[in-house]
């Protein structure tokens, strides 16, 4: 099945190449490139499903984008002016009614205004700083220029490209789902990561840098030797809690923090915990406060000293990880193009109509805030979430090299709420955030004092550069599939993306029942093309599916060497295996050597 | 595996231009020795690779190609991250392919590394219906900082020359530690080692 359906679409990809215009039918016509819809994308070009992927906009990622200085100031434009009613359509109407059957309706696309209350500031002011001498030897070296002048507007602009700022920051746990999915499904070769380098927490007013590691908390000098046991023991009773089961069952449901007392923690260390290892509320129950705490633990050591990953290039280079994916089985992209509307009749989507040409599907998978009203089946209560990008001279803890930091802020007393806390990264020129000597500070919060009560303190007018703060809307969505339709989420609360790869499977299995979500797509070094001397001994591997060269090329109507056949040969499934382990044996290696 | 091939060099490079300039039948003339008439066999293949030997060390060149993405254009910036060399084609029979470059070059300039290695190439040159004299590409070429070349997938004159001197001169920028020698002993993906980056750390000269 998956087969033909796969050899289908190599013909419509010949019918594309022909015509230089879009085929007239997909079955799986995708509108937004947000994480989720560029993960379902992803996951059904890959079974060789045809895909048609669009975005209205120039860029992509949606919520989910990372921008150059140039680019945010476009994003901020476009939100402040973006209105409830914008009209995506240029074509008239009258040529779009043209395109419609007997019985059909044309739904415009819905733009509901989920981006508000955006407030920016340039800081700088017209005083000359001193250029270090260093930093002078290191102007030879790097692209990024010396900090002469203020950071002005124009200044910011001119570097534009050196920034890569976040509209969704996130972290990757190392053992978390998205570094699992990107490792199965061989996206992790579209992306690099950098580990963040220190875990802070805001304690009796200062910053503090959280020991998390063995090697941390050995080296640490905030706690003391007892304390260092205490942690210690602790953490690796709780790497394996599972097994002492039979001690702690009757603490499991009282609150997490009244049972790190009764181990016997200090206030200092239960603080570390509850805000900073298991990142839980106070109200946390016990058995939650062991899972969140083993969840930090399992992923510590894999990748470097914390249990976290960074996106290099930001969050935005995520989707388009998955949608290279998609266009590498076939997939077929198309931005920046108006979208006219959608084709409905009898409860079921028929296709789009985008710029001005018509084209069927068998599902769509929207974005909800653009999903015309009438298709929408449930409403959800709205939650809200403030985002703040601070760009700063210096970081909010300086230290001899460049830190990537992330810093989890409590929630206040009187929330009692799950999710109270703020989750704060500060990123640098290493992670291609900004430009060499400036810290770019991300605030996610769902409260909307969290900047003046919990970040203003942290920092100084001085070290202030540029300051952007606003408040986005989303819903949650238990629905999968409506009809033919499935809704994506814009990015939910969360600090990695468990709940957005969760949707996006969600989404697959429901369109396509059975299948394999996501399968590991072929490493290119199994199809070795090199020297004769080397193509000889060495043979070309290629997965169960998608299907043999033979069969891609079987669509090859004007094949002009029938000769052209590739050996090949089914690899041990053990290869993914191997690379696991020497991937985790490298890593180990590599802690060792520091 | 990567880690246990025996190569000392791994460099990226990357294709960019219109559709039907030829990309992919120049990778494929390379790395595969033939001429590719029909596309649809690029669905499921990311990039292809071949190692070259240039004086005595073994490069491997991971070549990728735009996987379609280019037809609407609606190439991914991520594309462009960590390239060492970026080739430019067009078609020196079809005019519209020449007149697109400065578009391509700005798309290059916001999302590659402002060290990449910039090779314009002119491909069919075994057609008979050429519009773009040779002196014009050489003179965009130069006036944009880019090392110059004229091939034919399809006769495959130039094919060999061009990925073994983008070879050439990235192993000389990486020996004379203008770029990270990748080591082959590291993961490609998922790196994460504080200190790496992927970036090119020094303007290449045009070569011609």
């Amino acid at each position: 099945m998956q087969n033909v359906s796969y050899n289908y679409y190599s013909l419509k990809k010949l019918e594309i190449m022909a015509n230089g215009e879009l085929p007239k039918e997909f079955e799986v016509i995708v509108i937004g490139t947000g994480l989720e819809e560029s993960i379902v994308a992803a996951a059904c070009a890959r079974n060789g499903h045809s895909v048609l992927h669009l975005d209205s906009n120039d860029f992509y990622g949606d919520q989910w984008a990372s921008f150059t200085f140039e680019g945010l100031q476009k994003w901020l434009d476009g939100s402040r002016a973006k209105s409830d009613e914008k009209e995506d359509s240029q074509a008239e109407p009258k040529v779009l009614k043209d395109l419609l059957e007997n019985g059909e309706t044309l739904l415009p696309l819905d733009h509901e205004k989920t981006v508000t209350k955006i407030s920016e500031d340039f800081h700088a002011k017209e005083v000359k700083e001193t250029l270090k001498s260093d930093e002078e030897e290191e102007e030879r070296k790097s692209d990024t220029p010396v900090v002469v002048e203020p950071w002005t507007k124009a200044k910011l602009l001119a570097n534009s490209r050196h920034f890569n700022l976040d509209l969704t920051p996130r972290l990757l746990f190392s053992k978390g789902s998205m570094v699992e999915l990107l490792i199965s499904s061989n996206v992790s070769r579209y992306t690099e990561f950098k580990s963040v380098t220190r875990v802070l927490t805001h304690l009796n007013g200062k910053l503090e840098h959280v020991p998390s590691s063995r090697a941390d908390v050995f080296s640490t000098k905030h706690i003391s030797v007892i304390e260092k046991r205490l942690l210690m023991k602790y953490l690796t009773f709780c790497l394996n809690y599972q097994e002492h089961l039979d001690k702690i069952e009757p603490d499991l449901q009282r609150p997490y923090e009244e049972f790190l007392k009764k181990e016997k923690l200090t206030p200092t260390l239960i603080h570390f915990i509850m805000n900073s290892i298991a990142m839980v509320p106070k109200s946390v129950n016990c058995e939650e406060g062991l899972k969140s705490t083993q969840k930090f633990l399992a992923s510590l050591g894999r990748f470097g000293f914390t249990p976290f990953l960074w996106p290099m290039y930001g969050t935005g280079e995520l989707p388009q990880a998955f949608c290279r994916l998609s266009a590498v089985f076939g997939g077929t992209y198309f931005l920046s193009r108006p979208i006219d509307g959608i084709i409905y009749k009898e409860n079921q989507v028929q296709g789009v109509i985008v710029d001005g040409q018509r084209i069927n599907c068998s599902y769509l998978v929207i974005a909800r805030k653009l999903c015309p009203q009438a298709l929408r089946t449930e409403s959800n209560e709205k939650q809200t979430v403030f985002r703040d990008i601070h760009l700063l001279k210096s970081s909010i803890l300086t230290s001899e090299k460049e830190e990537l930091s992330f810093l989890t802020l409590p929630g206040s007393e009187e929330t009692e709420d799950g999710q109270s806390q703020s989750y704060v990264m500060e990123v640098g020129h290493g992670a291609s955030a900004c430009p060499r000597g400036m810290y770019s500070l991300q605030v996610n919060s769902l409260k909307s004092d969290t900047f003046e009560t919990m970040v203003q303190p942290l920092l100084t007018q001085d070290q202030l550069i540029y300051s952007l703060r606003w408040k986005r809307t989303y819903e949650t969505l238990k629905k999968t599939l409506n009809g033919n339709v499935a809704l994506c989420h814009d990015p939910v609360f969360e600090l990695d993306f468990d709940e957005a790869i969760a949707h996006a499977r969600n989404m697959f299995d429901a369109i396509f029942p059975g299948e394999d979500f996501l399968p590991r797509a072929p490493e290119p070094e199994e199809i070795i093309l090199g020297d004769e001397s080397i193509t000889a001994e060495e043979e070309v591997a290629h997965d169960e599916n998608p299907p043999k060269p033979e069969e891609r090329t079987s669509t090859e109507v004007k094949s002009q060497d029938p000769k052209k056949s590739e050996k090949e040969k089914v690899e041990d499934d053990q290869k993914e295996e191997s690379m696991l382990t020497e991937q985790s044996a490298a890593n180990e290696n590599e802690a060792q050597d520091q | 595996m990567a880690t246990m091939e025996d190569y000392k060099y791994l460099f990226k490079v990357v294709l960019v231009g219109n559709a039907g300039v030829g990309k992919t039948c120049l990778v494929r003339r390379f790395t595969q020795g033939m001429f590719p008439p029909g596309q649809g066999a690029t669905i499921g293949v990311d990039f292809m690779i071949k190692t070259v030997e240039v004086e005595g060390e073994k490069i491997k060149l991971q070549i990728w190609d735009t996987a379609g993405q280019e037809r609407f254009r609606s190439i991914t910036q991520s594309y462009y991250r960590s390239a060492h060399a970026l080739i430019l084609v067009y078609d020196v029979s079809n005019q519209p392919t020449f007149d697109v470059c400065p578009e391509w070059l700005r798309e290059i300039e916001e999302y590659a590394s402002p060290k990449v290695l910039k090779v314009l190439v002119g491909n069919k040159i075994d057609r008979d219906d050429r519009e773009i004299p040779t002196e014009v590409g050489e003179e965009f070429s130069n006036r944009h900082g880019m090392y110059f070349l004229e091939t034919s997938a399809k006769g495959s004159e130039n094919v060999e020359r061009l990925f073994s001197d983008i070879a050439h001169e990235l192993l000389q920028q990486s020996k004379n530690r203008e770029i990270p020698s990748y080591d082959a002993n590291s993961q490609q993906i998922l790196q994460t080692g504080a200190g790496h980056t992927s970036s090119l750390n020094q303007r290449c000269c045009p070569r011609s």
